[in-house]
């Protein structure tokens, strides 16, 4: 699509064109476009236009929609609130780079691998000597007095000394052009696995402009990373590294999973690992195994519920244990977060000097910490133009930002300091400089911010990584963040020599790398696996029979007291009504039936439809990384379906068949697709095998119930009751194909129990089991679990069809019973045989 | 009365559990500590089921810890601790002879390059004892101008005495300090970090001890409350004379009949026995402590 403020220029150099259509920066604020001097563009924008060509230039709308189609198709999202409701939001990311000159990088290299060694060695010292607080070079207040100082690990000295081996600053460019550290972040800085998707992503659209303008490339340092790490691993090369996530619903969940894949590590939580002696090991269907490196996005003080928050859920007891051992290697070390604090950054100047014996090479912005009473008189006397912000989380509040207060305003936060003035630090203002995003047809100039990575070598020694994470404000905004709504925009580091062309993507793999291929099933990812089949199953069968009661009760057949009867305890063993509630008799119909829809929606009642519904989206999503996006999609579609009847609308307090039955309708076709997704799209592993186990026994005890109601009852004897047993076993249509009108009692114990061809029969269910089970990884000692399912001879047609004077047939719900009792016992064995030490764990305090 | 005394401690617990139990870490801070006046002569920790896996080391604050770990099956968890101590009477108390408060309130401030005293570290915020407004103006009346620290952690002590009720199970182990404060009730764990949280809140440095109290009332003087269980005071700083106990709970400064098991900045630090399981269910915990002057056998 032309622009039409292109034509009106008539210019052939597109950089002249950029120019025209690039608004002008807010005063006072550096011009990432223009650089210092304008009004021309610098060198290399004017180079990055000229090869993308006023062809190009008018191209840039579609190139943003490209980059938002393949974000949504990467699936690359960003959990805006971190709880289980919160919407998954899709990544957001800016067309344009942030270009940044060679000269520029190497004084932003040097100031970072300096800070970050600087930052290293401070923290040698106050887990060792605390020499820097016995010269009076750092408020006890801001270490000892944090919350972040770990004591359990006063006087451990990390492998190889390293406690930080990734470090993340945030850095902001000043009115005239200088860079300045706002923030550091070395617990477990994110944004490694977002900013290589945006390069993927920018690169991509730009592909001529981005080999001219010789960008560095970045696989390297993450090679660097993993390399530092073998280094320096208890189990050196043949080390097993993981990747340690607090889980699905924590905000960079997806790049946890990006990651691990990227760097071929295994992605765990908490509860997938388990401290045996002083090493840690993975919980696997095959047993333990151990691990010698741990790469964590945990936040330190949840790593070990026994030794640091003993409410944490998401470590690992005895993990410290381990540590002070020297059997694993955590990476980052834990106890750095203190140093997150900004009141930090006015101390390190003469700490660099004291630590390193040179003057710190890139300065933090000018930072007063208002617990030292000299330093607080200055900073409240000129409030007005500066940024006051939390000295740590004891006393949390946003940043409150000085510039524009009135005297009223000024004189509040002055009262505040004063009554607590430790909690509070001051740092000057910063004009952000503006950097040029595409917004239909225009250069807008928005205020942004680099966060930039220095990893470890493994040779020891800190190298950074030529790019970073740019993230930009959606308005003029003076603060920059993800949280609240802004942007993101590939780095782009101009490279001084060679561009370094080493890749991590994948290579052609060999022979010998496929003879290896078992992948690892961690026990958490199985038992969700297990319960996914079981969920997914009961989902579907307990949908077909709210189906299948509705109807039947609406239809247009009288119904017998008999059927209704059948009807009532088949509603209530499913749990789609209340054990308590009313029969489904003549007169109670319309209650029955009321209830019944009610409680489809009622997530609350264990085991309603969506609580099932709920519980397959969590267990789905605690393994999202094995399911094809199509299958989540599919599991999201299932909730919303059910979603359209909402509880509280009149339609459901006074809910009618005519409401509910289309609505179950297509969730019963949704939760097909999910079976067929199951059942054909997913690798046939040990994890796949369990998945299918679980389905299996939930079917048999469905399944074997229902039949059971339906003879002990009597009313499969009646057409209605003969029609709803071959319903529920969902063998309507082949029952008919078989014996067309004829009812016959034979023909059905024959179809649903005894045939092995129809693959919902019980014979047929119980044959899958008795393939699978043996299949399962041998655990020693444990007893035989086919053994428990009923022998192939049970399964006599003869046998099961003879009917004793009462009308009973004795052998068949003998045998109905039995199925499901063994389904109950296998289910528990299963639990407990690979699944029990993923238990709840609980803290005790005397 | 001799200069040494020598005190045999026997401390029990005991955990039911409604489930089995499959893993088991815990930690134990159990072992009485031997510094200062107090020596101890022997020690042992005893747990059934046995440990799978046990590590022994040393806090941070110089406090002895047990970590152990049990990887087999178990409903009932029984660890008992056995303890012999000698403590040395401790010398007259200088309270007035100590520095004014003021004095050492500023001593615990950051000054940029001025010498820097190990125990400001007791001066902050800790996980149970919070730096409020409302502790200071309550502490303010035992601290007039240039009263020495000592003498007024003396007058505060005596006065949470006066005004608090000991009320036995009236609070958990988790009950936050201000609602001990606010309802002037508690056990000694809450006497103690209201008095930290007193003394914190003028800036003072002040921690927490957690351990035992010998049950044997003295001829003609009352029963000390706090008998038969762990028990818990507080240790006051001064630049000069050093760390000094008071024990707010019965209001005395401690002598030979406060057995130190270990310090901290609060009872996190310093908890005697905690643990992570997995399993379990509901759980029943008795404690037994038994405090006694050491008989040989005659």
């Amino acid at each position: 699509m032309q622009n039409p403020l292109f034509e009106s220029l008539h210019s052939d150099d597109p950089a002249l064109l950029a120019a025209a259509v690039a608004r002008a920066p807010r005063p006072g604020h550096y011009d990432e476009l223009r650089g210092g001097a304008g009004p021309g563009l610098t060198p290399p924008w004017r180079r990055f236009f000229g090869v993308l060509g006023a062809e190009g230039l008018s191209g840039l709308d579609e190139r943003v929609e490209a980059v938002t189609r393949q974000v949504r198709e990467n699936g690359i999202t960003y959990n805006v609130y971190a709880d289980a409701n919160g919407p998954a939001r899709p990544w957001s990311l800016d067309l344009l780079p942030l270009i940044l000159e060679a000269e520029d990088w190497a004084r932003i290299e040097a100031g970072i691998v300096q800070r970050t060694t600087l930052l290293n060695a401070l923290l040698a010292d106050l887990y060792g000597p605390q020499q820097m607080l016995h010269a009076g070079l750092l408020p006890p207040a801001l270490t000892l007095g944090h919350p972040g100082y770990l004591r359990p690990l006063h006087g451990y000295a990390p492998p190889g000394g390293v406690h930080l081996h990734l470090a993340a600053f945030d850095l902001a460019r000043g009115p005239d052009g200088r860079w300045w550290v706002v923030s550091q972040r070395t617990q477990a800085p994110s944004g490694l696995g977002y900013l290589l998707e945006n390069r993927l992503a920018i690169s991509r659209q730009f592909p001529e402009a981005f080999r001219e303008l010789r960008v560095q490339h970045l696989a390297s340092s993450y090679r660097a990373l993993l390399d530092s790490l073998f280094a320096l691993s208890p189990g050196s090369r043949d080390s097993r590294v993981v990747l340690l996530t607090p889980g699905p619903y924590n905000e960079t969940y997806f790049e946890h999973a990006y990651l691990a894949r990227y760097l071929g590590l295994t992605l765990v939580e908490g509860s997938d690992l388990t401290v045996r002696g002083d090493q840690v090991y993975m919980k696997t269907l095959h047993g333990l195994e151990r691990v010698h490196v741990i790469l964590r996005r945990l936040d330190d003080d949840y790593c070990d519920p026994l030794e640091l928050r003993a409410d944490s859920t998401l470590g690992v007891p005895g993990l410290l244990g381990a540590m002070r051992a020297g059997q694993v290697l955590i990476a980052n070390s834990l106890g750095s977060a203190f140093l997150e604090s900004p009141a930090v950054h006015g101390f390190l100047p003469a700490i660099c000097e004291r630590l390193l014996d040179a003057p710190l090479a890139l300065p933090s912005l000018a930072t007063w910490w208002c617990g030292e009473e000299a330093a607080a008189a200055q900073a409240l006397d000129r409030l007005d133009g500066l940024v006051v912000k939390p000295t740590s989380g004891r006393r949390n509040f946003e940043p409150w930002l000085g510039p524009g207060r009135d005297a009223a305003a000024i004189a509040a936060m002055r009262a505040k300091i004063a009554a607590d003035p430790d909690a509070y630090t001051a740092q000057s203002y910063l004009p952000l400089a503006q950097t040029p995003t595409w917004r239909r047809g225009e250069l807008r100039p928005r205020p942004g911010m680099l966060r930039v990575f220095a990893v470890a070598c493994p040779g020891g020694g800190y190298r950074i990584l030529p790019g970073g994470l740019t993230r930009i404000a959606m308005s003029d905004e003076p603060i920059v963040s993800m949280q609240r709504g802004g942007t993101s925009a590939d780095t782009w580091v101009i490279a001084a020599g060679e561009v370094d062309a080493f890749s991590l993507l994948p290579e052609r793999l060999k022979p010998e790398d496929l003879a290896n291929k078992r992948r690892t099933v961690s026990s958490r990812a199985a038992e969700n696996l297990f319960w996914l089949g079981r969920y997914a199953e009961r989902a579907e069968n307990t949908v077909r029979i709210a189906r299948l009661v509705l109807a039947t009760l609406n239809g247009d057949v009288d119904l017998s007291t008999r059927i209704r009867e059948a009807i009532g305890r088949i509603a209530a063993q499913n749990n789609l009504v209340p054990a308590t509630s009313p029969a489904a008799s003549k007169v109670a119909s319309r209650a029955f039936e009321r209830n019944l829809i009610a409680g489809l929606v009622d997530a609350e009642h264990a085991a309603s439809v969506a609580f099932t519904l709920h519980a397959l989206e969590r267990t789905a999503g605690q393994i999202r990384d094995r399911l094809a996006p199509e299958h989540w999609s599919l599991v999201l579609g299932a909730i919303a379906e059910l979603r359209t009847l909402r509880p509280g609308r009149r339609d459901v307090q006074d809910g009618t068949a005519a409401d509910a039955l289309p609505m179950l309708d297509r969730l019963s076709t949704l939760l097909v697709a999910i079976t067929g997704m199951q059942a054909d799209r997913m690798t046939r592993d040990d994890g796949w095998r369990l998945l299918t186990v679980g389905r299996q026994l939930e079917r048999l005890i469905t399944l074997a119930r229902a039949l059971g109601t339906l003879f002990e009852s009597g009313a499969v004897q009646l057409d209605t009751g003969f029609g709803l047993a071959l319903h529920a076993f969902d063998s309507t249509i082949t029952y008919r194909a078989l014996y067309q009108n004829h009812r016959e009692i034979i023909a059905l114990i024959d179809l649903l129990v005894v045939d092995t061809e129809n693959p919902r029969s019980l014979a047929c269910t119980v044959g899958t089991l008795r393939a699978l089970l043996p299949k399962l990884p041998p655990v020693a000692g444990a007893e035989d679990c086919v053994a428990l399912l009923p022998g192939p001879r049970r399964f006599d047609l003869a046998a099961l069809n003879v009917r004793a004077g009462d009308g009973r047939y004795g052998a068949l719900e003998a045998l109905l019973g039995e199925i499901g009792g063994a389904a109950f016992l296998i289910s528990d064995a299963i639990e407990q045989r690979y699944f029990s030490h993923a238990l709840d764990i609980q803290a005790m305090r005397t | 009365m001799s200069a040494a005394v020598t005190l045999d401690i026997v401390h029990d617990t005991q955990y039911h559990y409604a489930g089995r139990v499959d893993l088991a870490y815990h930690l134990a801070m159990l072992k009485p500590q031997d510094s200062g006046r107090q020596r101890t002569t022997s020690f042992a920790l005893d747990c059934e089921p046995r440990p799978s896996y046990r590590q022994t080391g040393t806090d941070a604050f110089g406090n002895h810890r047990d970590l152990f770990s049990i990887y087999a099956p178990h409903d009932e968890l029984h660890v008992r601790s056995t303890s012999r101590v000698v403590l040395v009477a401790a010398p007259a108390s200088e309270v007035a002879a100590s520095q004014p408060w003021e004095r050492v309130r500023v001593a615990m401030r950051y000054r940029a390059g001025a010498p820097y005293l190990p125990a400001t570290e007791f001066a902050f915020a800790s996980p149970y004892v919070p730096i409020v407004q409302e502790l200071a103006d309550y502490a303010r009346p035992c601290f007039a101008a240039g009263r020495p620290v000592l003498a007024g952690a003396e007058a505060l002590m005596q006065r949470i005495h006066e005004d608090f009720e000991y009320a036995t199970a009236s609070t958990q182990v988790d009950t936050p300090l201000m609602a001990a404060f606010v309802t002037r009730r508690g056990v000694c764990q809450d006497f103690a970090h209201v008095m930290i949280g007193c003394l914190r809140a003028l800036g003072l440095a002040a921690r927490y001890v957690s351990g035992y109290l010998l049950t044997q009332p003295p001829p003609g003087q009352p029963r000390l409350v706090g008998a038969d269980a762990s028990h818990a005071w507080v240790s006051v700083f001064c630049p000069d004379l050093g760390w000094l106990d008071f024990d707010p709970t019965n209001a005395v400064i401690t002598d030979v009949d406060h057995v130190v098991v270990a310090t901290g900045r609060d009872f996190a630090d310093v908890t005697p026995l905690r643990g992570v399981i997995h399993g379990g269910g509901e759980h029943t915990l008795d404690v037994a402590v038994t405090v006694a002057p050491y008989c040989p056998a005659p």
